[in-house]
């Protein structure tokens, strides 16, 4: 123990050092704090948890931006648990942009609105998970990932369940939660294994890799293994999706559709960083391989079989995220644009998906798709806007979903000639064309099907209308004009 | 802005307008939809007339050579170690695409004509209608390939509509099996686009580009890269190049259709209202044509060559089957649809030729094929807007109820079966000429296959005039007796289709130079490709 003590001046030397990294988190806590204690001063105003949240993630963005063009290379702070670098913070404000556009979605869940206790206990937690979000994308050190992970499960965990007063909703929570914490245990167990095995959890240094390299093929697949079924929760990655089209169904939309961008960003963000620590071995590119393929058909496949609009685009997320878990087989120096802009196609496009689900459940209180018939004439623009939004979805030009389709095979032909990624192009492009027929449903329901019903619009604010429509110009104009999206 | 241009974006400014217009003026949409597709087809005869011909104008692989050629960088992507994603808006076209431009709008002024018997929803209609014009023309266009791509796959969502939203009673069906079969085949050409971006690099700036004219010079891929010819690389044990030959083949193929990716086109064409089968028939299954001569020969021409035989068996194979089905069939359009089939394999029996006569008669037909089989669905149309009936057995005696419109009908079946005089005549002579001198001359396409050709042409015979007797001979005998009010004879907006289709048929086949002269230096610098 005693001759740890030289090291305390410098290891405090280090932390002050790192601070001025991390102004974008601190923000972030003291707008938290302030939430927390000025909501019990405030009870219910809205509009104090609206500005408090508004002025800390731009503040926050604005500290990351500023940083953004501080950092040049990339720094190890707080003694090699976090990393700062450029791409780091790329995937935070990515991270943050898609929060921002989720707030005014939150405000319009009425599902949210009707909490007893009001939102902005919400919007806490909402900050909190935001800070999880960050810190995961920033760790460097296994024991940093956990709590990344961890700090996002619970919070998810409470958005998810936040007013669960049914039963299936009240079982889906329980679901939710349960599968969480068992995957959690798993990756914990992983984490000891690999500490166990190698002596670091510090993911830079060599050391980790060195470690590998000396435990032999079974020990360091196992350890690899359950590291990796924790971020594929996270990622609703088959096989460890059972949790998404439940939680999807029953869990208020903004929710979902926060949930299904913002966490695959950050564990997306976060796999970018630790992929070159992992690749040495075979494991690491067979797991990718296994369930990127086992997502994309599972996904597509289940998706043909849903009613439900949101359990639908619940299984087409997990067929996006094997569709992006493909890059993974690539260096990591390959694929950062193209991961990202995916990401951020996908995360707008689902969530503008999500807002018109929404409009038409509030106005209507349609949830299935087949009782979506002959709506076209009563909401032409919504329909229009869907139909843009999950051909984007698919792929088809001249929406962005497009190119980014285009990007990933472009860098994923670029390396053909391993092995697996030829079959991995095939499955992409088969589901490709399964997708289209179910995305296609909801089209076909809008604007072919003729119906009888003549429903009444409840009357429901357009500002929901309105951000959908001012995302599908942005998803036509990202597909038009791909070079528009910042970071290119 | 060049004049290429214009002829694109002429629709969709004109879409924007009818989108704009308040519903109370739903009269007018019509009107502005003819006006834009008249504009159209006179911009595209001044080109095709001021096209210039000649050994400096032979386009295909020389770049230099395209005419109205327009180049504007569009995007540019870093990639990091991908490099630069360079994508130009390049549009220019040579005797192989003027052609089809000119068919395109001529075919879409047709379609609008036709399309005064749509009543409902005409906003969407008309909207999607131009969206798709504007398409079909960028596709013919396009020298870029991933503008191509965009081009070629943005015809699919507005065709998926008008099919689906005004098309007969299994309109869901048959539209969500055209669209998914088309974009099968084209998810999987977009690997091969993909591929061919990462070998093919411009000579001026030394980027990857997508320039399709850049792509049909072997000496501008790069070293090592999937698709050059030395490089020796495999996907699934298969040469690459042949891979990708036969994914794009197939692509395209599923479009013209052959043989036996046919399927969806029998459906689609039964469910979709009449303008949109005009479409369908004149302009759309030319697309898939135009991508096998410019991208699948053009880009891959040594794999065409060692599979030329296959492309012949299954350009006869279509030939005979389309014919066969066609016989067949009670429903009229099927029977046009299945006719289709049969026609467009001529076209592919003359590429596999890789003769000039070959060639010339694949595009004759091509053409031909456009004026004829939109005269013969709108001839359907003509019959099912009246009483909304297409069995041929439901039909007797409507010559002398329709004397009118019966001659039409004997002009465009005549025209269609081959006789002299029309164009198919010189179209069908060329292909089998050349597919019958193939032997001899370069050996990729056995003499049997030009023999089996000729049976399909009177297969044709035997399907057209059979109808012709059916339906339209003997003693009037109608299903229902109000029938006899409802037919009545073609009416001045119908005679301003059927009128120009068949002068032209008639034109290019006394005058087949018309369209000669101005292919002939492209199908010849075409044909050095394989040399």
């Amino acid at each position: 123990m005693l001759q740890q003590f030289p090291n305390i001046s410098q290891s405090i030397a280090d932390i002050l050092a790192s601070l001025s990294y991390l102004q974008g988190e601190f923000v972030l806590v003291v707008g938290f704090l302030t939430l927390i204690i000025g909501d019990l001063f405030l009870k219910k105003t809205r509009l104090f948890g609206l500005l408090c949240t508004l002025f800390t993630l731009f503040l926050s963005g604005i500290f990351l931006v500023l940083d953004l063009y501080a950092s040049a290379t990339a720094t190890l702070i707080f003694n090699g648990m976090l990393v700062a670098s450029a791409t780091v913070i790329k995937f935070k404000l990515l991270v943050l942009v898609i929060t921002l556009i989720s707030l005014p979605f939150f405000y319009q869940d009425h599902r949210l609105r009707q909490h007893p206790k009001g939102i902005n206990d919400f919007m806490s937690i909402l900050l909190a998970m935001e800070i999880g979000l960050f810190l995961l994308i920033g760790s460097a050190n296994l024991l940093m990932l956990y709590i990344g992970v961890e700090m996002i499960s619970i919070a998810s965990y409470l958005m998810v369940a936040y007013n669960a007063y049914q039963k299936d909703q009240a079982e889906a929570g329980m679901k939710y939660v349960l599968f969480g914490t068992v995957a959690s245990a798993i990756m914990l167990y992983g984490i000891s294994l690999i500490y166990g095995f190698t002596g670091t959890i510090n993911l830079h240094g060599g050391a980790m890799v060195q470690g590998f390299e000396g435990v032999g093929f079974l020990a360091s697949s196992i350890s690899i293994t359950m590291l990796l079924a924790g971020l594929g929760f996270k990622l609703s990655a088959v096989p460890f999706h059972f949790w998404t089209p439940d939680a999807y169904q029953v869990a208020p939309t903004s929710v979902v559709s926060f949930l299904s961008a913002a966490p695959k960003i950050a564990v997306f963000g976060l796999l970018y960083y630790i992929m070159p620590f992992f690749q040495e071995g075979d494991v690491f590119n067979q797991f990718i391989i296994a369930v990127a393929i086992a997502s994309m058909l599972l996904g597509n496949i289940a998706a043909l079989y849903q009613d439900n609009a949101k359990r639908m685009i619940s299984y087409s997320a997990i067929g996006h995220t094997g569709f992006m878990l493909m890059l993974f087989v690539l260096p990591q120096g390959q694929i950062l644009d193209v991961l990202f802009f995916y990401l951020a196609v996908y995360s707008v496009s689902n969530i503008a998906v999500f807002m018109a689900l929404s409009y038409i459940e509030n106005n209507y209180g349609y949830l299935q798709i087949s009782q979506f018939k002959a709506l076209g004439k009563q909401i032409p623009a919504i329909g229009a806007c869907l139909v843009v939004l999950l051909m984007s979805l698919t792929g088809i030009p001249p929406m962005a979903g497009f190119v980014a389709k285009f990007l990933v095979f472009s860098a994923m032909v670029n390396a053909i000639d391993q092995s697996a990624v030829l079959w991995l192009l095939v499955v992409a492009v088969v589901t490709t064309v399964v997708s289209l027929f179910y995305y296609l449903k909801i089209p076909l329901n809008f604007f072919l099907k003729q119906s009888d019903a003549n429903p009444l619009p409840a009357k429901s604010s357009a500002l929901l209308a309105v951000l959908t429509i001012v995302l599908t110009v942005v998803v036509l104009l990202l597909g038009i004009f791909p070079g528009l999206l910042g970071g290119f | 802005m060049g004049l290429l241009s214009i002829l694109i974006f002429l629709p969709i400014v004109s879409g924007v307008l009818i989108l704009a217009l308040p519903k109370s003026l739903n009269t007018w949409y019509k009107y502005i939809t003819l006006v834009a597709c008249a504009m159209q087809l006179l911009l595209a005869s001044y080109l095709y007339y001021a096209f210039k011909t000649g050994d400096g104008f032979a386009g295909v692989n020389q770049l230099s050579q395209y005419q109205y050629v327009e180049n504007l960088s569009w995007i540019r992507l870093q990639l990091g170690s991908l490099g630069t994603l360079q994508i130009d808006y390049l549009l220019g076209v040579d005797g192989f695409s003027i052609a089809l431009v000119w068919l395109s709008a001529l075919v879409m002024l047709m379609a609008t004509l036709s399309s005064w018997e749509i009543k409902t929803n005409l906003k969407g209609y008309f909207s999607l209608f131009l969206l798709l014009n504007a398409s079909v023309i960028g596709v013919f266009c396009a020298l870029d390939l991933f503008l191509f791509y965009v081009f070629y796959e943005l015809m699919l969502l507005p065709l998926y509509f008008l099919i689906g939203m005004w098309g007969g009673v299994r309109r869901e069906y048959a539209s969500i099996k055209f669209f998914l079969y088309t974009l099968f085949g084209s998810v999987f050409m977009l690997l091969v686009i993909a591929g061919l971006y990462l070998s093919v690099t411009d000579p001026a700036t030394g980027n990857h580009t997508f320039n399709m004219v850049h792509a049909m010079n072997p000496a501008n891929y790069s070293n090592g890269a999937i698709f050059n010819l030395s490089s020796g690389a495999q996907i699934f044990g298969f040469p690459a190049r042949l891979v990708g030959f036969i994914v794009v083949f197939v692509a395209f193929a599923i479009k013209v259709p052959v043989f036996p990716f046919h399927t969806w086109l029998p459906d689609a064409h039964v469910e979709a209202p009449t303008p949109i089968s005009l479409i369908l028939a004149g302009v759309l299954l030319k697309v898939g044509g135009y991508g096998i001569i410019r991208i699948a020969y053009g880009i891959f021409p040594e794999a065409a060559v060692s599979l030329s035989f296959w492309m012949g068996l299954i350009g006869v194979i279509s030939i005979i089957y389309g014919a066969m089905n066609a016989l067949a069939q009670r429903d009229m359009k099927r029977l046009v649809a299945y006719s289709s089939v049969s026609h467009m394999g001529f076209v592919l029996l003359g590429v596999a030729s890789l003769t000039s006569e070959g060639i010339n008669g694949a595009m004759m037909q091509m053409v031909s094929h456009g004026f004829l089989s939109v005269m013969l669905f709108f001839i359907v149309g003509v019959i099912y807007t009246r009483v909304h009936d297409r069995d041929i057995y439901n039909f007797r005696g409507l010559a002398n109820h329709m004397p009118v419109f019966t001659g039409f009908v004997m002009v465009a079946f005549f025209a269609s079966l081959g006789l002299p005089g029309f164009s198919a005549f010189i179209a069908e002579a060329f292909t089998l000429i050349g597919a019958f001198s193939s032997e001899s001359l370069n050996g990729y396409v056995p003499r049997w296959m030009a023999v089996l050709g000729a049976l399909g042409i009177l297969l044709g015979a035997a399907y057209l005039l059979w109808t012709l007797q059916r339906m339209y001979f003997g003693k009037l005998r109608l299903k229902k007796e109000e029938w006899k009010q409802a037919l009545t004879d073609v009416n001045a907006r119908e005679l301003t289709v059927l009128i120009p289709l068949a002068a032209f048929s008639l034109l290019l086949g006394i005058m087949p130079s018309l369209l000669f002269d101005v292919m002939q230096g492209s199908v010849n610098q075409f044909i050095t490709l394989f040399k």
